[in-house]
């Protein structure tokens, strides 16, 4: 059976640190936003919390695209620029994205981006950001690859690599020995908007 | 992919935590960096970094970074510089430190030097430089991190506390006490936390703000800011009363059994017994029933009592701690702290039942004038619970390195005279107690991050003949210099790294990945340069790693075997001392001194609480209400930082945390701009509502610089007062969570 | 949290909407007065407007896109499961077949080999109105399925914004026919009971649409409550529905050629105005659902 690549969060052990935010930010060269991102849940702002001492509720939710099985965003592109691999990562094919932002609407869990800005994080480019950083389309959309070059190297996507408490699981989904796998059986993970039916690859231990 | 060829570079981030040294690896193509990751180290939980280091990259290539030496035109502060060379600059340089140096004395002119990280060498290039000038070298243990050494000394002898109370293996309990690691220390100590708690430790959280640590929390203790000292003496009355100290221990191990007089208050020596006796300690022998000398006695001494000895009425040191805890009842500690009795009291009782128990701090909860008091407290908590480890335990550790090369190279002559930061105040503005007349701040930012600001730029600057800034950008400080020399990044020159031995025991070299920018150079070119000028050169004839080779000559068995060249292959854990290898408490009696004979006239001899200078209970509430906490953010070592794209995008200005409560009785909305002030000066910002703080307290994060904020800034607000019981056990510190504000929106 | 209103689409996206929806709505009204041969002058003209409008719409939605230079990979490139691909070809099939239809009722093109008189021109003239009202609710599918917006995700709304086109194209009727005075006081009453009648079918729809919405969950309710603003209740229902209504019924008792030209000129901007607000309102008030509770 072929691969298939998924993610699991521990929601117990994410800390709201932002080193994924900020390693998937220099893995893609993105300025403005990541493709990965952290959610305060509790209240309204980064930090703050909800409810009341001595029962104050504060957890931080990682997100990123889900990769789903049953992507909304392949069904909706009109130019089929959106695929989805064997390995279950969705990706945007370039050369057919016209940015009709479609898919960003479409997609429920804001894991799509325009790029309407372009790739240089000050005013004028830096000497050492044409060398370095991936190409970026501009007027197109762009989202999580799960760093498909570091997969053909052997490596973890930037976000899991670097996250300091280990809360983020990355393997093949369809290898039940898989750490992944081993997870989801035995530690009753779910998956955000499941009656939606999108089916996600991204799996989350609660918090 | 690319025609250029790639070149990879193992170096490390020099500690701007002062955490961890995580290594790095640079890709490098056409000389210039294009990005970076993680470096292997030995086991693949140490391959880390954080958005700080991986966000180098905008550092290094930074527009804004000042790339030549700059002379000022123009008043202070007025922004007007002239490029100047290098030669012209540190000619100025050295023609104005010799000329103040005759005028006032060598001491007239000091270094300032910041951290903490930066690397070794860097720091060392300043040391020796101040040492063969005689001039002063400023201490920045007093910009918030000297309580801790403050009682370190009193109490161990000892630098740094953290392994008495915490870091111990298989923990039943851990207590973080007053501490964010989820922000400041993700990768040991709140990883450890995780793992632990994973494996069924509790964790317990104490604070005033639910952090992102106290959302992990199994309890979440809120406590009012400033009286956790009521809280460790409460729980040591409970542990007292419940007969679950460690005797047995503390009679080893501390000044518990020894004699007090009570005259005086000064331990009780064999020459006030006998005429012509030695100075050694006594204590009262159980089984002869009588005085003996603390090294003859069999039984250890009695830990509890009353007794006469030659006419000198006298108590065991632990009698007096004993009468202190008795004051201190679950239900008057919970009066102070705002914790209930209960919580305090359940507390003890778990901390003294489930050991090993860990308890964690860091240098926030000691921002308080009496701080150092604080941390006394907590480390007698820990002692007479008997969990401090004794001395030879292999838990201890740390690099013994060469600094006698660096603090004083020309051992014929007299070194620099080191005065803390807060002592600096007086020394500028009165003459107390030696004029200083010249500063060269290096790797500190001064006017952004220490206390009373508007007494900095209105008092001590004017004072000031001249100043010298080296940094890597055009700082709050750098503002108000004479001279700007341009200071390269730590990805252009090579030093020697390492982070806190008991959570990273290992020492690596940072490499020089590229040619340093523009006119850009390192520290110890930099003063190697001016060296030539002021007659030092032949101390400053080698290059950055024959530097480093210097510096681990210590012949010390932890470092047994390490140079440059080995560590060009990777980072080398230091060797932990063989247990019994003399490691010992370095008080004058040897013991752990929870009496502290010297603070007696101060009335601080034991742990006592003292109430906070500027707390919701002093008179000055009633104008400024509010106590002001700065945290310490995860998206910036103090002001390093903050001038990142990156890190803008996610958190782009500085914020004013506040209880609903509290901002409901201001008119104050989420996202409403505000301004925080009181006497000393004010700041504007952004109103961020949050449950999660305590009603009366508002808390904001330090290092954002005063450009960022819509006028003024934090360090506006704080207090530069010196505590003089801190003069006397090491230095003073900014009690920078001393302070009251109010608040209204702007 | 994830609990924002979708800024992604905007005025020209809801410009395109609304064009599209107006120039079915005009077209296919136009196709039943040829049917029913009324009113020839008014519906020639609706006719070419249909296709017109749609046209203008278009470029709307191509200024919308990103990579304009791509533009024709939408039609060879399509995906037969996105309605933004199914959308593009019955936009082009309508264009293509409208004009076909519609430009045969002008002399410059006589040369055409069918007229709307013919076998073959009323064929073009069904397959174009066929197209015409799939160009008007289209878009209601195109939003319809969009999942993770509750708001949106209703199955009324193809049918809303086909009334709704419906509504607009007989508004650009009216204000032809106010233009040209051609069609009389009786023409102008059979216009105005339409309209009324049509506008009653959208109120009803809008009505049932947000009254089930606010109760289909925290997110839905908490999209029609972003649409007590001024620019809904005051320029979509108010100015867009209630005062044409208003207006339209008056009419029904007028007898004045001239009253009768102002009423249905005013109506038809108000209807108008009111739609373009309404598809704008609806854009944006579009709330994802959060992806996890508290």
């Amino acid at each position: 059976m072929s691969k298939r690549y998924g993610m699991v969060i521990d929601l117990k052990r994410c800390i709201g640190c932002h080193y994924c935010v900020v390693a998937c930010k220099m893995e893609n060269g993105i300025t403005q936003g990541s493709w990965a991102r952290v959610d305060t849940v509790g209240g309204q702002t980064m930090d703050t919390a909800s409810g009341e001492y001595l029962n104050l509720i504060m957890f931080y939710l990682p997100r990123l695209c889900m990769h789903c099985r049953d992507a909304p965003c392949v069904e909706v592109c009109p130019t089929g620029a959106c695929y989805q691999r064997e390995d279950g990562i969705v990706m945007v094919d370039y050369d057919k994205c016209v940015g009709c932002k479609y898919c960003i609407v479409a997609c429920p869990y804001g894991a799509r981006y325009y790029n309407k800005e372009g790739s240089a994080y000050f005013a004028a480019e830096r000497p050492n950001e044409k060398l370095g950083y991936r190409p970026h389309k501009l007027h197109m959309t762009e989202k999580c690859t799960l760093c498909l070059d570091r997969l053909e190297s052997g490596k973890e996507p930037a976000c899991v690599e670097v996250c300091p408490t280990g809360a983020r699981h990355f393997g093949d989904l369809n290898d039940p020995q898989s750490e992944v796998s081993q997870l989801i059986a035995r530690k009753h993970a779910s998956q955000l908007l499941k009656d939606l039916g999108t089916e996600p690859s991204v799996y989350y231990l609660s918090p | 992919m690319n025609r250029s060829e790639e070149i990879l570079v193992r170096t490390a981030c020099p500690s701007h935590c002062a955490v961890n040294a995580c290594g790095i690896l640079a890709h490098v193509k056409e000389g210039k960096m294009t990005k970076l990751e993680p470096a292997d180290f030995d086991g693949e939980r140490r391959k880390q970094i954080c958005l700080k280091g991986l966000s180098a990259t905008q550092l290094l290539y930074h527009p804004d970074r000042t790339l030549y030496p700059l002379k000022r035109i123009g008043q202070r502060g007025e922004g007007k510089w002239e490029r100047v060379s290098w030669d012209v600059a540190l000619d100025i340089v050295a023609a104005k430190l010799k000329e103040i140096a005759e005028k006032y004395g060598s001491r007239s002119v000091g270094w300032v030097l910041g951290g903490p990280g930066g690397g070794n060498i860097k720091f060392g290039a300043y040391c020796m430089l101040a040492s063969l000038f005689q001039g002063t070298r400023v201490s920045c243990w007093g910009y918030g991190d000297a309580a801790i050494p403050c009682a370190g000394h009193v109490m161990f002898g000892h630098h740094q506390l953290a392994p008495f109370t915490g870091g111990f293996d298989s923990p039943k309990l851990n207590i973080v006490w007053g501490h964010n690691p989820a922000e400041t220390s993700p990768f040991d100590l709140m990883r450890r936390l995780m793992d632990e708690k994973e494996n069924g430790v509790k964790l317990v959280v104490i604070d005033p703000i639910f952090t992102p640590t106290a959302s992990k929390a199994d309890e979440y203790i809120s406590i009012r800011p400033g009286t956790d000292t009521a809280m460790a003496l409460a729980m040591m009355n409970v542990i007292i009363n419940q007969g679950l100290h460690d005797e047995d221990y503390i009679r080893r191990y501390t000044v518990g059994p020894f004699l007090v007089r009570n005259d005086n208050g000064l331990l009780l020596r064999e020459k006030d017994v006998i005429s012509g006796g030695s100075d050694s300690y006594m204590v009262w022998d159980m089984e002869t029933d009588q005085v003996e000398t603390a090294d003859t006695t069999s039984s250890g001494g009695s830990l509890v009592g009353s007794y006469t000895v030659n006419g000198l009425g006298c108590k065991p040191a632990f009698q007096l701690l004993v009468g202190l805890a008795d004051e201190y009842t679950p239900q008057v500690a919970s009066g102070i702290t705002e914790v209930p009795a209960e919580t305090i009291r359940r507390l003890a009782m778990a901390y003294s039942t489930s050991k090993p128990a860990s308890i964690y701090f860091s240098n926030g909860v000691g921002r308080n004038y009496h701080g150092d008091i604080l941390y006394r407290a907590i480390c007698t908590l820990a002692a007479i619970t008997g969990v401090t480890p004794p001395p030879g335990d292999p838990h201890y550790r740390d690099p013994v390195l060469n600094w006698g090369a660096f603090t004083h190279p020309n051992k014929a002559a007299p070194s620099y005279t080191r005065i803390g930061i807060l002592n600096m105040y007086d020394a500028i503005t009165k003459g107390k107690p030696y004029p200083i007349k010249a500063l060269w701040f290096a790797f500190h930012n001064f006017v952004n991050q220490c206390a009373n600001v508007n007494k900095i730029i209105g008092e001590l600057i004017p004072q000031l003949e001249f100043i010298v800034v080296a940094d890597m950008f055009m700082t709050s400080t750098a503002e108000y210099a004479d001279i700007v020399l341009p200071v390269c990044t730590f990805l252009e020159h090579a030093d020697l790294v390492n982070g806190a031995a008991l959570f990273h025991p290992y020492l690596q070299l940072q490499q020089k990945v590229v040619e340093p920018l523009g006119e850009s150079k390192s520290d110890m070119r930099i003063v190697s340069e001016l060296a030539k000028r002021l007659g030092f050169e032949e101390y400053f004839d080698k290059t950055d790693e024959e530097f480093v080779d210097v510096l681990l000559a210590s012949g010390h068995p932890s470092v047994e075997g390490i140079s440059v060249e080995k560590l060009r292959e990777g980072p080398i854990r230091f060797k932990t001392p063989q247990p019994g290898a003399g490691w010992k408490f370095r008080t004058p009696s040897g013991r752990i001194e929870f009496y502290v004979e010297r603070l007696r006239a101060l009335g601080e001899a034991l742990p006592v609480y003292k109430e906070p200078l500027e707390s919701a209970r002093t008179p000055l509430a009633k104008k400024y209400p509010l106590v002001l906490i700065s945290t310490h953010s995860r998206f910036s070592t103090h002001s390093m930082f903050r001038n990142v794209p990156n890190l803008l995008d996610i958190e782009p200005e500085p914020t004013l945390t506040i209880n609903p409560a509290d901002a409901q009785k201001r008119n104050i909305r989420d996202g409403d701009m505000v301004v925080m002030f009181n006497d000393r000066g004010r700041a504007r910002l952004k109103a961020k509502l949050n449950k999660g703080i305590r009603a009366g307290v508002v808390a904001t994060a330090e290092g954002w610089w005063f450009r960022q904020y819509g006028e003024g800034g934090l360090n506006c607000l704080t207090s530069d007062a010196v505590n003089p019981a801190q003069n006397i056990s090491y230095e003073p510190n900014m009690a920078m969570n001393d302070t009251l504000v109010e608040v209204k929106g702007a | 949290m994830f609990q924002e209103r979708q800024t992604t689409f905007g005025w020209l996206v809801s410009a395109d909407l609304f064009l599209s929806a107006t120039g079915g709505g005009v077209f296919l009204i136009s196709f039943i007065l040829d049917l029913l041969n009324k009113y020839e002058p008014v519906a020639r003209i609706g006719g070419i407007l249909g296709p017109i409008l749609v046209l203008i719409g278009a470029s709307f939605l191509v200024a919308e896109i990103g990579s304009k230079a791509k533009l024709y990979k939408l039609f060879f490139n399509f995906n037969l499961s996105s309605w933004m691909s199914r959308g593009t070809w019955i936009l082009t099939i309508f264009i293509i077949f409208g004009l076909a239809y519609s430009l045969t009722a002008f002399t410059a093109f006589g040369w055409l080999p069918w007229s709307k008189a013919t076998a073959l021109g009323l064929g073009i003239g069904m397959v174009a109105a066929l197209f015409a009202g799939l160009a008007t609710s289209y878009t209601g599918f195109l939003f319809g399925v969009v999942k993770g917006i509750p708001f949106w995700n209703m199955p009324i709304l193809p049918l809303l914004f086909f009334l709704s086109g419906l509504c607009t194209g007989i508004a650009i009727i009216l204000a032809i026919a106010s233009f040209y005075n051609t069609i009389g006081v009786t023409g102008f009453h059979q216009l105005g009971a339409a309209g009324t009648v049509l506008i009653l079918l959208q109120l009803l729809a809008l009505g049932g649409y947000l009254e089930i919405a606010r109760h289909s969950g925290v997110t839905s309710a908490e999209s029609v409550h972003l649409l007590k603003t001024p620019l809904f209740i005051g320029g979509v229902v108010m100015v867009g529905l209630l005062v044409p209504f208003c207006l339209l019924a008056y009419s029904l008792a007028v007898r004045n050629m001239l009253i009768l030209s102002i009423l249905g000129g005013v109506s038809s901007v108000l209807l108008l105005i009111g739609g373009l607000f309404q598809r704008y309102c609806i854009v944006r008030a579009g709330v994802s659902r959060p992806l996890c509770c508290t």
